[in-house]
């Protein structure tokens, strides 16, 4: 049986209590994990209420850099302390900086058509994620509510960076990006709308399950204390 | 001479939203939405017809043409608002025949 994971819910503007019945809720969708965008201070409440809930709550950060100078300072301020580094791609020089940073795991890029027209997935960016181990991110909530006309050129962005990411082996994670119960979706609603974008019914289920949980797996592995380096890690302690 | 039988997707769904919905109102949010997407033809193709919809638990039970069943969930999942309200459809449970 498949397990679904959310890899992005935001914090809610104001009460932290929506955060807790947003991880309700998502457990009652279905849901086998959330990644929660927050600053880390109540991580261990919300990890406490997942394993309740049986909801496993992975630790995420969204940087927002403006430039790729910033993006490296913050890289090697949060890279140990979150589970998932997400960067926010608003310049093209961030995004290539990104693209090309072994300890980002995600590139979103902007949800308005006018900046991603700037910045977007495009075929280098693809190729230098390829080499890196990035995953691209789509946030479903970037496409709710959207106009007709703003709501085509969107879809047509996003088709062209899934078609990129493929070419290229780029793996591509499908999230909520939900900052309110309203925004979430249950995971086969979720994985449907991706019928949008030309992907396909395995595809999309791919991308809302096994895609997401391995890059979760890895950056634990990577975070727990026996890691030394890919490949490598600690067997046997002691001074023999 | 046989004749083909339609097959069809029985989707029961849950509304999410601080208002309450009539049955009419929940049928017009998801004609438009899928007229929205998909055009006329997807319309005519998916075929969503409300079977029922109880108030009080703002649950309801939609069929749809059973080739189009992953058209039919993105429809709904693209939901935002119904009668001007905000507001989001989850499917539950589908059910049919094989």
């Amino acid at each position: 049986m498949r397990r679904f994971i959310d890899l992005h819910l935001r914090q809610p503007a104001g009460s932290s209590d929506e955060l807790e019945l947003m991880l309700r809720f998502a457990a009652d969708l279905g849901w086998g994990g959330v990644a929660v965008a927050s600053d880390g201070g109540q991580l261990g409440r919300l990890k406490g209420l997942g394993e309740e809930l049986g909801l496993d709550v992975i630790s995420r950060v969204d940087l927002r850099p403006r430039g790729a100078r910033e993006l490296r300072a913050s890289l090697r301020r949060v890279r140990r302390r979150f589970e998932i580094v997400a960067v926010c791609c608003r310049s093209k020089a961030v995004a290539r900086q990104a693209a090309r940073d072994h300890r980002v795991d995600l590139l979103n890029f902007s949800p308005s058509p006018s900046t991603r027209n700037r910045a977007w997935f495009d075929r280098q960016e693809a190729s230098l994620a390829s080499g890196a181990s990035c995953a691209y991110e789509i946030n479903v909530s970037d496409l709710l509510g959207l106009g007709p006309a703003a709501g085509a050129k969107l879809l047509s962005i996003i088709r062209r960076e899934i078609e990129n990411a493929r070419d290229h082996g780029v793996p591509v994670a499908t999230s909520s990006g939900a900052d309110s119960r309203l925004l979430m979706r249950e995971p086969r609603g979720l994985a449907a709308l991706l019928d949008l974008v030309g992907v396909g019914e395995e595809e999309g289920l791919e991308m809302v399950s096994s895609i997401p949980w391995g890059i979760v797996e890895v950056n634990r592995g990577k975070l727990s204390p026996g890691f030394i380096a890919p490949g490598v890690r600690v067997v046997e302690e002691g001074a023999g | 001479m046989p004749v083909r039988r339609v097959r069809r997707r029985y989707l029961k769904f849950r509304v999410a939203s601080e208002w309450r919905y009539q049955a009419q109102d929940v049928a017009d949010a998801v004609q438009r939405e899928v007229l929205s997407l998909y055009g006329v033809h997807g319309l005519s193709r998916i075929n969503p017809v409300l079977i029922g919809f109880e108030e009080e638990g703002q649950t309801g039970i939609l069929r749809c043409s059973h080739l189009h069943l992953r058209l039919m969930r993105a429809a709904l999942a693209y939901v935002t608002n119904i009668d001007g309200h905000a507001a989001s459809i989850h499917v539950m449970r589908v059910s049919g025949t094989n």
